[in-house]
């Protein structure tokens, strides 16, 4: 029993790792420019259907696919940057419900166009070589791919802390989340930051969805379903904080994949079972500062 | 695209008129536009279900052109109306509505969602407009929903239950489910349950997995499902939820101890090309590399000509509706419902899927099921079903006793 625990505590973990990459963007861009970004899963899936472009275009299944990891989240990031600036720059000083509703019309807009550039039709990304079939873990096999991601998100989240503890960048995105207003008083570039930050939260959530696209189908709809758990890592784990997202995350993979193994028709409300236990004794989230 | 005459409302009329006031001769058009035979497909192009819906369209374009470029029927052209309910049930409602009144259409086809299906279902019955039904196939519509002007090409999501139980029954001892968590899932594995206990009495389920619709990532169901070790997993899992959980179960060689059956549609088979695993007993409404004769590969070539694509079963039974039409208007020698609804009953149609009649009880059309098992095509790009076994309507559609229950319970 305890061999079945673990193995499906590690499937958990490895799902938790691509929300973790997805959400960290989405916590950024909440705790610097307290815009609560529902585009932020058309970002994931934009990534997505642009790997599966990538990989049919190149053939090859593993350069296909590490050809998608160096393009995709560079050319998001640069929708996202411009979304900022186009759109989200406009109508800073209105009121946050605006936003919102704006984020939302972007969520319509992404999806319709991808739609036709794509079609409605959903689509598969073959795993690399290599990564395509499982290693044994406790007798059991553990798909390789699932390993690697894993591993992946570990390095991220490493990557992510040292950015920002270590440069400029980053410090200055955590003095943002800590006190926006007085940011601007000491003379940093409020607009190019927050661009900045736009920037680097929707690259991102095209890694996840880069790194999701082998896992499952490229399909019109993923935007939906990977939004909403974001919002709860984000929730759960505190606004603003990267580290807050990576519990969160792998929270809500453990326990939704242990779940399954002791109640599997509750499973779905296990995810949001934990949410409203985080509200209720610590709203703030488990790493989030008092307000 | 271009045979569906979109409904503008008004200002089209307005600008029709003008358009015949300015130019003489377009006159006769307009009059000649007037006396088409017309059919209403109120359904669900945009949302989940989009690719799906475009096929049935597809199919359905195809049929009226055919049927046009032979002449029309009743020495009158056929037109096909399309409006898009958006997998919502209230715009199922309106639209057929106003499909009925305002374009006055004479015969509809119904739409993808069963949700949808059953909004429409019930604007036909209100204004005794027959109806075929393509692909909704909730057993509630002909059994205790139905009424005179329904008719249904699906085979019911109670006869595929059934069927699967036929064929995947004898398989093992120890059976494994897994699929979405909604109702017709849980209905689909009642069904399976009720004629397993006939098929294969020793038989037991000894773990369930109900994942959300929509569910991105299947691993931790797969572990769960894998440690059990069923000799045979039921799944009900469709479109992209069953090719992210054939993608993600493959590595965990789950397809090489346990026998799989799964619905499946020709949209997965695409999807997944070579990553398809061999072997895996795929459901099937309507696969057009197992249809009988000539016709059917005529009708492949033809289609793909046309839409640069393979036929999925949603093109398959939406071509299949317009022929059923067809006949049934030549046989009637009208488009009046009752007389219509009269030859529907009494025809029996050459349809791709062979001959088809609809039983007078529920006007379930006698359509079998197909089930196969998964392996290389050798003339499509993709991998199809081998050893096909059609599972004859009459065996798994609901006898006459339990129809009558069911609608003297509702």
């Amino acid at each position: 029993m305890m061999d079945e625990i673990l193995i499906q505590a590690l499937s958990g973990l490895s799902r938790g790792m691509v929300l973790f990459v997805v959400a960290s963007g989405l916590t950024l861009i909440f705790g610097t420019m307290r815009i609560a970004n529902f585009a932020h899963g058309s970002f994931y899936m934009l990534a997505a259907f642009l790997t599966y472009s990538v990989a049919t275009m190149v053939g090859d299944r593993t350069w296909g696919f590490l050809a998608a990891l160096c393009l995709a989240p560079p050319i998001v990031a640069g929708v996202g940057a411009l979304i900022e600036w186009g759109l989200l720059k406009r109508i800073a000083t209105r009121p946050h419900q605006y936003q919102l509703i704006l984020t939302y019309a972007i969520t319509l807009i992404v999806a319709d166009g991808i739609k036709m550039l794509w079609g409605s039709d959903y689509r598969t990304v073959a795993r690399p070589a290599g990564l395509d079939g499982a290693i044994t873990i406790l007798d059991m096999p553990f798909p390789t791919y699932n390993a690697m991601l894993i591993l992946v998100g570990v390095l991220i989240a490493v990557g992510l802390h040292l950015l920002l503890t270590r440069t400029r960048f980053g410090k200055t995105i955590r003095a943002a989340v800590a006190d926006g207003e007085m940011i601007g008083a000491l003379g940093v570039n409020v607009q190019r930051l927050f661009t900045g930050v736009f920037a680097l939260g929707a690259g991102l959530a095209g890694l996840g969805g880069v790194l999701a696209a082998p896992v499952g189908s490229v399909s019109l709809g993923i935007d939906s379903s990977i939004i909403i758990e974001s919002f709860a890592v984000i929730i759960i784990g505190g606004v603003g904080n990267v580290m807050g997202a990576l519990i969160g995350a792998v929270l809500i993979g453990v326990v939704h994949a242990v779940g399954i193994l002791f109640v599997p028709k509750l499973a779905i409300a296990f995810v949001f079972i934990a949410l409203c236990a985080v509200l209720l004794i610590r709203p703030q989230g488990l790493l989030g500062r008092n307000t | 695209m271009k045979v569906i005459q979109k409904a503008y409302g008004r200002r089209a009329v307005t600008r029709a008129m003008l358009g015949a006031m300015a130019l003489g001769p377009s006159m006769a058009g307009a009059a000649r536009a007037q006396s088409d035979i017309k059919i209403g497909l109120t359904t669900d192009l945009t949302g989940i279900a989009a690719s799906y819906t475009r096929s049935t369209v597809n199919g359905v374009e195809l049929g009226i052109d055919e049927v046009n470029a032979a002449g029309g029927l009743l020495g009158r052209k056929v037109a096909l109306l399309v409006r898009d309910s958006q997998l919502k049930p209230d715009l199922g409602t309106t639209h057929t509505r106003d499909l009925i009144t305002r374009e006055k259409v004479d015969v509809l086809i119904g739409p993808n969602s069963s949700a949808v299906g059953l909004t429409v279902s019930a604007v036909a019955r209100q204004y005794q407009k027959p109806v075929i039904m393509t692909t909704p196939n909730t057993p509630r519509l002909p059994m205790e929903l139905f009424h005179p002007h329904f008719f249904t090409l699906v085979p019911s999501g109670l006869m595929e239950a059934r069927a699967m139980a036929e064929v995947m029954g004898p398989k093992g001892k120890k059976f494994a489910f897994i699929g979405g968590d909604y109702e017709a899932s849980h209905q689909g594995l009642k069904f399976f349950k009720e004629r397993l206990a006939k098929v294969n009495p020793g038989a037991e389920f000894i773990t369930e997995a109900w994942p959300k619709l929509g569910e991105p990532d299947y691993t931790s169901y797969i572990t769960k499902l894998a440690s059990a070790k069923p000799d045979v997993l039921f799944s009900y899992l469709w479109g992209a939820d069953l090719v992210g959980f054939i993608k993600q179960a493959k590595p965990y060689g789950l397809f090489n101890r346990t026998a799989v059956g799964t619905l499946l549609f020709m949209d997965d088979l695409k999807a997944l090309g070579q990553e398809m695993p061999d072997g895996i007993w795929g459901q099937m409404r309507a696969p057009f590399f197992a249809m009988p004769g000539d016709t059917a590969s005529r009708f492949v070539e033809r289609y793909r000509a046309k839409y640069n694509d393979y036929p999925a079963d949603f093109a398959i039974m939406g071509y299949e509706a317009v022929m059923a039409y067809a006949g049934a208007i030549k046989d009637a020698q009208s488009v009046e419902s009752a007389a219509l609804v009269k030859a529907l009953e009494a025809g029996t149609f050459d349809l791709l899927r062979g001959r088809t009649r609809f039983r007078q009880l529920d006007h379930q059309g006698d359509v079998p099921s197909f089930i196969g098992k998964t392996a290389a095509g050798d003339k499509v790009p993709f991998k199809v079903l081998a050893e096909v076994e059609r599972v004859p309507a009459d065996k798994i559609w609901p006898s006459e006793a339990e129809v009558l229950e069911a609608r003297k319970a509702k």
